[in-house]
């Protein structure tokens, strides 16, 4: 669905990323510290990934709401299990917590295939 | 980690060729040493076009989509035995294509782990077809066709190999192998697999047991090289179990009834010569598993002068190196068992006595091995042709028994019975030293990994004897051995 609507919208030829982090307060400042060191990075090097490539950030709670078992991103076909989570959709190709802030490891999730 | 002192001015100190279990082993180690490492892995396509990513045969095309398809088809044979637990297993059916979506999922979850895996320990990797300039050139190539020039001090050789088509009209044409079994998009059909190999009888087994009608094609006998004793009762439980044999023939050729399609597998017609008469018969797939080729003469070899054998085999001294000073070679490439866990220690010990202070050498010799048919077998050490041969036949002492596991007595009689065996072959001039271990049974590879220990510690038929065994399992047999194959005595079995 996620590429089906990226499609509609002619985003995303060159590769659908989802970036899954914690919630942001209303200081706009998340809960997650793993989520506040990726996000620059993640930030930078999308700016520098393919034409055509697209992100589509998804925030799946605050802490609480994360922390349970129940949690529908936890529960999903996309099967999280951290936070923060980037994914390249429709591919195995994943990163979570610390690697979403290791600048050649997101790059190289960019990359087109 | 500090960096080495570099000696030398190459790009790199070591340039792995192959990126499967050895080579991503050897890699990974030397990089953890300081070394200054690059990876080069490239599948060519085979002949149906199917590709696959970074890690190799085992990962991709080998041991595990194998195990797992083997997994998938005792599944199916668990289920009917479950009926006589109690258990309604009214109507079960089997996808295909759930089967290899759920598995090249995992696969290509892998592909990328590596990858993320190399980076993280700083590994250079390049998706490209490495051939060799000099013996501190290489040339590589990516799919588009961009080239680039790398140099290294050292060079550690780990391509593997492919499996074999034979010189049959059609063959390349419509026929498959074992590089794309386990991707295949379409139901395989009826099918027949040519060869006698363990990889030809491992398919067929699964094949098989994912209800499958499947043929297999042998030329003389089956699992040449394995104890001969195990090899019969193989063939003789899957042919109990419904799998067909031609034996012997040979395939001539291979026509084209129906082409494939994206969704659905061919119409083939398959001629063999059995008895000098040819015959034929239609197959939907025809899987060749008839031997694999060391991709040696690929790399351009002899633009190092690097020596090798006829049939592709890189002859190595006990350290791993080749005749060429700075090259060594590890794995499938050697005459030696070609298993992954091989390939991963001699990479690593390898890259230890490379870049860190080590001396330690690979032990070639007590490799444990299981052949996932549908009746495992494990085996570790000498096969019964073998000990005979190395120690004369008046100092060998077979020690052997039928068992059947007793997961298996609540379940109808059938001709599958009888099968499960296990054997000690000991050396009587040197106090009964178990010089092979055999086991038929299921679970082979966990009671043979298990018992390995003892053999490379040297275990004798006393200290197995010595040992008391778990009970109810299959394991405990070799811990009650009595009968020697010399005394003639029948192993036909008695109840507890």
């Amino acid at each position: 669905p996620l590429m089906l609507i990226a499609a509609e919208i002619g985003l995303g030829s060159s590769g659908i990323n989802a970036e899954y982090g914690g919630t942001p307060d209303e200081n706009g400042k998340s809960w997650c510290p793993d989520c506040v060191r990726a996000d620059p990075v993640i930030e930078e090097a999308i700016q520098n990934a393919p034409e055509c490539s697209c992100l589509i950030t998804a925030y799946v709670g605050d802490r609480v709401t994360w922390k349970d078992r129940n949690n529908n991103f936890r529960k999903s076909d996309l099967q999280l299990t951290s936070v923060p989570t980037l994914i390249k959709v429709g591919t195995e190709k994943r990163l979570e917590e610390g690697q979403c802030s290791n600048r050649t490891l997101v790059e190289m999730l960019f990359e087109e295939d | 980690m500090p960096e080495l002192e570099r000696a030398h001015e190459y790009n790199f100190d070591l340039a792995v060729i192959g990126g499967g279990s050895g080579g991503l082993a050897c890699a990974k180690e030397a990089a953890k040493l300081g070394a200054k490492v690059v990876v080069f892995d490239f599948v060519h396509p085979t002949p149906q076009k199917t590709t696959w990513g970074l890690g190799g045969t085992c990962l991709n095309v080998g041991c595990i989509p194998k195990k797992l398809m083997h997994t998938a088809s005792l599944y199916g044979e668990l289920i009917e035995d479950a009926k006589q637990y109690g258990w309604d297993c009214s109507k079960v059916g089997h996808s295909w294509s759930n089967m290899v979506g759920n598995i090249q999922s995992h696969i290509k979850a892998q592909n990328w782990k590596i990858r993320v895996d190399l980076r993280e320990k700083n590994v250079t990797y390049y998706n490209e077809y490495a051939t060799f300039v000099d013996t501190h050139t290489v040339k590589s190539v990516n799919k588009r066709g961009n080239e680039r020039t790398v140099t290294a001090d050292k060079f550690v050789l780990a391509m593997g190999g492919r499996p074999n088509y034979p010189d049959v009209p059609g063959a390349q044409d419509y026929a498959i192998t074992s590089d794309d079994i386990f991707s295949l998009k379409y139901h395989p059909g009826k099918t027949l697999c040519v060869g006698a190999s363990y990889i030809s009888l491992e398919c067929a087994g699964f094949l098989h047991g994912l209800g499958i009608d499947t043929t297999v094609l042998v030329r003389s006998i089956l699992l040449r090289g394995f104890d001969r004793d195990c090899a019969d009762k193989i063939g003789s439980y899957m042919e109990a179990s419904g799998i067909k044999f031609i034996r012997p023939g040979t395939p001539s050729r291979i026509e084209c009834v129906k082409e494939a399609t994206e969704t659905t597998a061919p119409e083939l017609r398959v001629f063999f010569t059995v008895d000098g008469e040819e015959k034929s018969d239609t197959f939907n797939t025809v899987l060749f598993a008839i031997g694999r080729a060391p991709l040696t003469d690929k790399i351009n070899p002899d633009a190092i002068g690097l020596k090798y054998d006829p049939n592709l085999k890189v002859p190595v001294d006990e350290a791993e190196k080749t005749n060429v000073d700075n090259v060594y070679a590890i794995g499938d490439l050697l005459n030696a068992p070609e298993l992954t866990p091989l390939a991963i220690q001699s990479g690593r010990l390898l890259a230890k006595r490379l870049y860190g202070n080590s001396t330690i050498l690979t032990d070639y010799v007590n490799v444990p091995t299981t052949v996932f048919t549908p009746l495992e077998y494990g085996s570790v050490g000498l096969s019964e042709d073998q000990a005979v041969a190395k120690y004369g036949e008046e100092n060998i002492e077979v020690y052997h028994t039928k068992h059947t596991p007793t997961e298996q007595v609540v379940r109808e009689s059938s001709p599958l019975d009888g099968h499960n065996f296990a054997k000690l072959i000991c050396n009587k001039a040197d106090n009964e030293r178990i010089v092979g271990l055999h086991y038929l049974g299921p679970n082979a590879g966990e009671i043979t990994g298990g018992f390995s220990v003892g053999l490379i510690m040297g275990a004798t038929k006393s200290d197995f004897d010595r040992l008391v065994g778990i009970h109810p399992t299959s394991s405990e047999v070799f811990t009650t051995l009595k009968i020697t194959k010399r005394s003639g005595l029948s192993i036909e079995e008695e109840d507890c």
